[in-house]
């Protein structure tokens, strides 16, 4: 067992940390304030290799891991969650063409995806169902040799920017009667196909998150990702790698960043004449937030080191995607607590780390769905 | 265009260092190391330099064996070899000899076109190492440069700041140059550049390799030595010490000021 | 070998018909480790001056008033800094009058000039000596601010001469004149210039660069601004009260600022201002040695236990950007009864 990163992965976490804390970190409060998506920092990302990192070099991409994707997500959310949220959706639909792509379809999008040029998408969520992929109502026909989407996606995060969007759609049934999906590979500018509402979340304010409308949208036999049929199968398994694995490298930030706030506020705060990190009750409280970033740590690098490794690990992945984000929710109200009225004011980071944390939870599946996951794993 | 970049590992200056009384030495273990701040403005004016005109970017640095993986933030900066110039036997140079040291190791490889350095280092700071670095290798230096800028394959048209003025020169390469921080910004090092460099060369040179005995290096060899180790002798002054609300030390400050005789400019109100 | 070299040699600088505060400081230093010399070992110990450009008359007259000689060399090749030259006329001096210390000021030519000539004439060189002192065997002892929190070093030179030194400036109260009655001589040196650096352009600073240097009032801001917004708040303020701004090197660090001509404390400038007002600065010794001079102290800083708020006439505990954005609030806002 080794606890450590190699060389090169020590070298991203130093990477990523500057670029954060030079391009990142001054737009946090702003992005936050003004709930908008910076979306010009994606080429920046871009061009440090972060928008391919998981791509091999072959289509463009920068040819390392999950691994390194998760210090590169940690990196950003310890500076802007939301801006982090981001980069981990356009992974999302980058990693759905990798794996399940034709190499027709890989050495279309692939490149651009990488460098800076297309920004990605995943659109499975529906009115009908989140958690239940099978209540789509998302049609895909057939027609002339071209498919013909018709439906609604909602909470869908990047809806607003990506030009290179992965959908999900009905295409008819199984055997037993419930309803089989296939996926989409589905272009902005398509006629039919178009971002809708914008929502106004609580936290995660650097992403954009609204609905995708698709009315008698046409697009060409080729666009079909994978087989047909298998688009509940692509869901699921970019989800709970890919989209899990985001969100809980992004949890390791807030609570990495929860962790700095406490620090910084404990020492510098007087009370009683001293400072308030003298105090026993608070000492409790940041040694709780440390213990558990470095369990979520742990359980997080341990399910993206079996992805890089080719082995199954969605247990894993619900594991730390339950435990980081509910640890991060924790982490930032324990912050909150000990900045006493402080805590709730806008010029200190503390309640944003809050919204912040919060916005994480029902991404990439809900805690419940997490805990059915490990369950059914256990319980099989 | 041949570059080398001279490039010293120093420990992270965010870190706070401690003092040992009884060793009457700084605690140096365990430290993070970074690339000394300056070189960076050197190698990304080197690496500027190479983009402008093709060539190779070499960095040399005379450090510890351990430092190798702090270099490898030079390569995956742009450079395209590292020279990691490392023996026991170098401990405790000082800048006359670290300079030597450098110098056999840049002769022994080859005298570049152009030799860059920072103008000084955020732990030792003597700037001392550059303008001595020319002298060994018998070549035209300058420090302070703020503004470099290839005239043609022979020349250099070199801008450097000094307390009052600047003043430009023209310096036939091959030429030291030591830059400070206003000539550039340094570029981040990226994750595409990490992944090339791992085809990049390391090398180590030893004393061996560089022809040197122990005589001539280290502390022995060097005309300066050290002596004691003495903390900063506590200033013990006479104050006002006040805490409050923001407005109250707010206020606090500019009465201090004005009765001084120094308040805000017209405009304000005060007088 | 020793005994061949005696007497102090100060490489001093001009500022145009008069001499460089620097160079005074160093004739103070110089007479002071003379004395010291003559005392322990019984000997004259001369102390001479060097300074170089045929503009230069005048000053090189007035350092007679500090020096036994004073070695002025007026080829016209040394009108403009050049380094290669200018080490050539000291080195040449050196090794003609044998002197077994050597100093100059500390600064970007300085330092440039003391470490070639070091280099030639294969010596030691120290660096940013804030303290000098002559030991029981009339050696020099250096004292330099080592790396770390507040750690001093001494630096010695036991077996080579001369003994080199570029002294922090600010340290010394400069005599404002000499009674010595110095010879003035005209030296012929032999410059050999091999054409490969050439002096192309010289333009002045203006006001700015000094600006830090003469002004009555300095705000400096350190690492505790945290940001680089709360910098560019602190120039605000600064610009309001008519203040000069400086900084500590965390600050160049951190790219809030990019020019180094504001880094206050060794390598960096030393000022006297009449008020220093320290936002979020720690007190390190690298950056107090630049600020041994100053009048009034006025320091901010949330840490009680920072070394510049023990050093503070005013010492407010407190958080350094919310009370300048305070102060300029105030200011703008023509509220300022309390």
């Amino acid at each position: 067992m080794e606890f450590r990163f190699t060389g090169e992965q020590e070298m991203t976490c130093k990477l990523a940390q500057d670029f954060a804390v030079e391009e990142v970190l001054p737009l946090a409060r702003e992005v936050d304030e003004k709930n908008y998506c910076p979306v010009e920092i994606l080429k920046k990302m871009a061009g440090s290799g972060f928008n391919g990192v998981f791509v091999p070099q072959e289509y463009g991409g920068t040819g390392l891991g999950y691994v390194e994707r998760a210090i590169v997500l940690e990196e950003m959310a310890r500076c802007s969650a939301g801006i982090a949220m981001t980069l981990m959706t356009h992974h999302l639909g980058v990693a759905s063409i990798l794996q399940f792509g034709s190499e027709a379809q890989k050495q279309k999008y692939l490149p651009g995806l990488s460098s800076g040029n297309l920004i990605g998408g995943l659109a499975v969520t529906e009115p009908g169902g989140g958690s239940d992929v099978t209540g789509h109502q998302t049609t895909a026909t057939r027609e002339d040799g071209s498919w013909v989407l018709d439906g609604r996606k909602c909470f869908i995060t990047n809806s607003h920017i990506a030009d290179v969007v992965v959908i999900t759609a009905r295409t008819g049934q199984d055997e037993k009667g419930r309803p089989s999906l296939s996926a989409f590979i589905v272009e902005k500018g398509t006629p039919g196909f178009a971002p809708g509402r914008e929502e106004n979340k609580t936290g995660m304010h650097g992403s954009v998150t609204g609905e995708l409308v698709l009315k008698d949208c046409r697009i060409s036999e080729d666009a079909l990702l994978g087989k047909e049929g298998h688009g509940q199968k692509i869901a699921l398994a970019i989800i709970s790698e890919v989209g899990r694995a985001g969100m809980s490298a992004i949890s390791l930030g807030l609570l990495r960043a929860a962790i700095e706030e406490s620090v910084r506020f404990a020492r510098e705060r007087i009370i009683y004449g001293k400072p308030l990190a003298n105090i026993q009750a608070i000492q409790f409280a940041v040694a709780e937030t440390v213990i558990e970033y470095e369990a979520a740590k742990l359980l997080t690098y341990r399910a993206v080191t079996l992805k890089d490794g080719g082995q199954r690990c969605d247990s894993e992945m619900a594991q730390a995607k339950y435990f980081a984000t509910e640890a991060a929710v924790r982490a930032a109200k324990r912050t909150i607590d000990l900045m006493g009225g402080y805590g709730l004011l806008a010029e200190y980071p503390a309640e944003r780390l809050l919204r912040d944390a919060m916005t994480t939870l029902p991404s990439a599946g809900t805690s419940n769905i997490m805990k059915i996951v490990v369950a059914a794993n256990t319980l099989r | 265009m041949n570059i080398y970049v001279v490039v010293k590992p120093v420990p992270d200056p965010k870190t706070k260092l401690t003092y040992d009384p009884e060793q009457k030495t700084v605690i140096r273990a365990g430290l993070a190391t970074v690339i000394n701040p300056p070189d960076k403005n050197a190698l990304e004016t080197g690496l500027r330099l190479r983009e402008q005109s093709g060539g190779r970017v070499t960095v040399f640095s005379l450090a510890p064996p351990s430092a190798g993986e702090s270099l490898k933030e030079t390569l995956a900066m742009g450079a395209d070899e590292v020279y990691l110039v490392s023996d026991p036997v170098f401990a405790g140079s000082d800048t006359l000899i670290t300079a030597l040291i450098l110098a056999r190791a840049i002769s022994a490889i080859g005298v570049p076109d152009l030799v860059l350095a920072g103008d000084r280092t955020t732990d030792s700071g003597t700037s001392h190492v550059p303008a001595q670095l020319g002298e060994w290798l018998g070549l035209p230096h300058l420090a302070n440069a703020c503004e470099i800028v290839l005239r043609d394959q022979k020349n250099l048209a070199v801008k450097t700041s000094l307390d009052e003025v600047f003043i430009s020169y023209r310096v036939t390469l091959p030429a030291v140059v030591s830059v400070t921080r206003r000539i550039n910004r340094p570029r981040l090092a990226t994750l595409l550049e990490m992944v090339r460099s791992r085809s990049k060369p390391v090398t180590l040179l030893d004393a061996a390799a560089l022809n040197l005995s122990p005589e001539q290096t280290g502390l022995n060899a060097s005309p300066t030595k050290p002596g004691r180790l003495l903390p900063a002798r506590p200033v013990v002054k006479e104050g006002t010490i006040m805490s409050g609300t923001v407005g109250e030390m707010a206020q606090e400050i500019l009465n201090r000021l004005q009765s001084l005789g120094y308040g805000p400019k017209a405009g304000g109100g005060l007088g | 070998m020793e005994e061949a070299y005696s007497g102090i040699m100060v490489y001093a600088e001009a500022a145009g018909s008069g001499l460089k505060c620097s160079a005074r400081e160093l004739m103070g230093h110089a007479g002071i480790l003379a004395a010291k010399i003559q005392e322990l070992e019984n000997k004259q110990v001369p102390v001479s001056a060097v300074i170089l450009g045929p503009q230069n008359l005048e000053p090189a007259k007035t350092l007679t008033g500090f020096a036994g000689r004073v070695y002025w060399c007026d080829r016209k090749e040394l009108t403009v800094y050049h380094p290669g030259l200018y080490a050539g006329a000291i080195t040449g001096l050196v090794e003609k009058y044998r002197p077994e210390i050597v100093m100059f000021a500390a600064g970007p030519a300085g330092s440039e000039l003391a470490a070639t000539c070091a280099a030639r004439l294969k010596t030691g060189l120290a660096a940013h000596a804030v303290e000098l002192e002559i030991n029981r065997d009339g050696h020099l002892v250096q004292l330099v601010v080592s790396y770390g929190e507040n750690i001093m070093g001494e630096i010695l030179c036991p077996a080579h001469r001369p003994q080199m030194v570029t002294v922090q400036s600010g340290i010394l109260e400069p005599p404002v004149s000499g009674t010595a009655a110095g010879e003035l001589i005209r030296e012929e040196i032999d410059l050999r210039d091999d054409g490969r650096l050439t002096i192309t352009a010289i333009e002045g600073k203006g006001n700015e660069a000094c600006r830090l240097e003469e002004a009555e009032v300095v705000l400096a801001g350190g690492y505790g601004l945290k940001n680089k917004k709360n910098w560019l708040q602190l120039e605000e303020l600064a610009d309001l009260l008519g203040a000069a701004t400086g900084c500590t090197r965390p600050v160049l660090d951190e790219h809030w600022v990019d020019d180094e001509d504001l880094m206050i404390g060794i390598s960096g400038k030393t000022i006297h201002p009449r008020v220093y007002l320290g936002i979020g600065i720690s007190g390190s010794s690298h950056h107090t040695a630049g600020i041994q001079k100053a009048g009034w102290i006025i320091a901010v800083n949330n840490d009680v236990q920072a070394r510049l708020l023990q050093m503070a006439d005013l010492r407010i505990v407190g958080d350094g950007p919310a009370i300048v954005a305070e102060m300029i609030k105030i200011i703008k806002g023509g509220n300022t009864s309390t």
